[in-house]
Formats: C-alpha cells, structure tokens, sequence
C-alpha cells in the first residue's frame, strides 16, 4: 500500500520537476560574464604545450621504450662484477685492521 | 553548419579574441539557464550560470572539434550544478525533516484518491516543489544529482555517465541507493499523513 503511495508521489514530483524546464529560464547578465571573462585575459598559451605533448611526445613513447630497453641490456652486459670485486677488498682490509685494534 | 560556426569561433578565441566568445554565450545561454534552473534554486541560478560559462572559457583549449559545442557545454553545466551542492552541502544545517500543516494538506490531498484538485492542478502547486526540496535536500549532493538525472529527468544510465564522468556500473548502483533513501525519506511522510487522517 506505502509502495504505491511512494510511486504515486514520486511521479507527482518528476512532473513538478520536468515543469521547471518548461518555464521559462530567464537570461544571464552577459556584460557580467563578459567581464569576468575580459578580466582573466586572453587564454595562456601554455596550453599550447600541453597540446604538443599530446600530439607529439606521445607518438614518441615506443621509441623511448625500445631505449631504455636497450640501455638495460646494454647495462647488464657492462663489467660492474670488477669494481665491486675492488670495493670489497677495501672493506676486507677494514676488517683486518679492526680486528688487530682488539688482539692483545 | 552551426558545428563549424562554433568550432571557428573557438578557434578565435583561443587565438586571443576574447570578445568572440559573446556570440558563443548568447547563443547557449538559454539551454545553459535551462540546465540550471532544473537543478539549483533560483536565487543562485544567475551565478551559476555565470560561472559555467567562465569555466566553459577556461576549458577552451581542452575542447575537441570531434565533441559538439552544446553538448561539451552541457557537461560543464552539469559538473557546476553539482559543485554547487557540494559546496552548499559542506556548510548546510541539519536539513528540515519535519513537514509544516500546509505541506501535510497536500500530502493528504495528493494521496486520497477523492481529491477536488486535478492531477495538473497537484503538479502545479508550490507544495510540490517545496516537498521535492525538502526530500532532495536530506540526500547528499551525489544522491542529488544522480537522482535528478535518471528518477526526474529521465536520462539514460549512459547518458549520466558522460554527463557527470561516472562509470555506468557507478551510476547505476548510486541511482539505485539514491531511490532507496528517497523511499525512505518518503515513508514516514505518508505514514504521518494517514495517521493524520485517522
């Protein structure tokens, strides 16, 4: 019984609702919002920019991941093994020397 | 025909001739107030409306000549309206719950089934308005726009999803919690009615 009062009211309202779209919707004060327009000044041009960098930089993206793909390999294949080899002897003699600090 | 129109007419004002885009306010500025004045008090509508087209203006560049001009404004109008009740929302008291004698009288009318006014008569009647307000303003303002959009207006769940940026699944589980507190919020109303009349 509620159910079909609530559908009964809820139709009542979407027509009161749609009448304010009928009616009429009056004008905006256009001087005013040309003058808040005027005051922001012509469009920043920087939005050019971001337009190139959607049109242009994008493009560009499969390029940049065939790079850095082949800087990656390129890294791997780099002998890096060597220095470290040598910064760890450096960390070994460390150790010796501390170790003869507490030997009596 | 008129696209093109348009679409020059951006072009313009992107190029830096900022009085161009009067001829693009005068000429939406009635499907703009229209949009408005179904969503927001009448009191607030002038501002708003204002405010759609300064936005509309600081979108420009990201307007594409695919889109229509009308519907791409449509979309901004939209988006306004519910920052308008976000922002309302944020600062409003506790919303009015209880209805006065005058509003009960028209419950009462609306629902007994011998009533002396005609259903246009109903419809037209301040009351209703007044009662639809006080019910849209106990949801939030995302129950609001979703509700007027697809229960009052009639739109389609695809058609709100690109008006206010939504996925369709979104607004369809939204639009369905929104009727349900409607429901809710309708319930003791009626229930106060016919207790009323006992």
């Amino acid at each position: 019984m509620i159910q079909k009062k609530i559908k009964k009211l809820t139709s009542i309202f979407r027509q009161t609702y749609q009448l304010e779209g009928k009616t009429d919707a009056g004008d905006i004060r256009c001087a005013q919002v040309m003058d808040r327009i005027r005051s922001l000044g012509p469009l920043p041009s920087g939005a050019d920019v971001f337009m190139w960098f959607e049109q242009v930089v994008w493009r560009l993206s499969p390029a940049a991941l065939v790079l850095i793909l082949v800087a990656a390999f390129c890294l791997t294949q780099l002998d890096i093994l060597a220095d470290h080899e040598v910064f760890s002897l450096f960390e070994d003699t460390e150790e010796i020397t501390l170790a003869q600090l507490f030997v009596p | 025909m008129t696209c093109v129109a348009d679409d020059d007419i951006v072009k313009q004002v992107i190029g830096g001739n900022v009085n161009a885009f009067e001829y693009l306010l005068k000429k939406y500025q009635g499907h703009v107030m229209k949009i408005i004045r179904k969503h927001i008090p009448g009191s607030h509508a002038d501002e708003a409306a204002q405010d759609v087209f300064v936005r509309a203006y600081q979108a420009l560049p990201n307007y594409k000549k695919k889109d229509s001009f009308k519907p791409w404004l449509s979309v901004i109008a939209v988006r306004t309206c519910y920052d308008f009740w976000r922002k309302r929302y944020r600062s409003r008291e506790r919303p009015m719950s209880e209805l006065s004698d005058r509003h009960q009288d028209w419950l009462q009318q609306v629902l007994s089934d011998q009533s002396s006014l005609s259903y246009h008569d109903i419809v037209r009647k301040k009351e209703a308005r007044e009662l639809l307000d006080t019910a849209l303003n106990q949801l939030s303002a995302e129950e609001r726009i979703i509700l007027e959009l697809v229960h009052l207006e009639g739109l389609s769940g695809k058609e709100v999803s690109q008006l206010l940026g939504w996925s369709i699944a979104n607004v369809k589980i939204r639009s369905y919690r929104a009727r349900k507190k409607l429901h809710k919020i309708l319930t003791p109303w009626i229930e106060e009615t016919e207790g009323g009349r006992h």
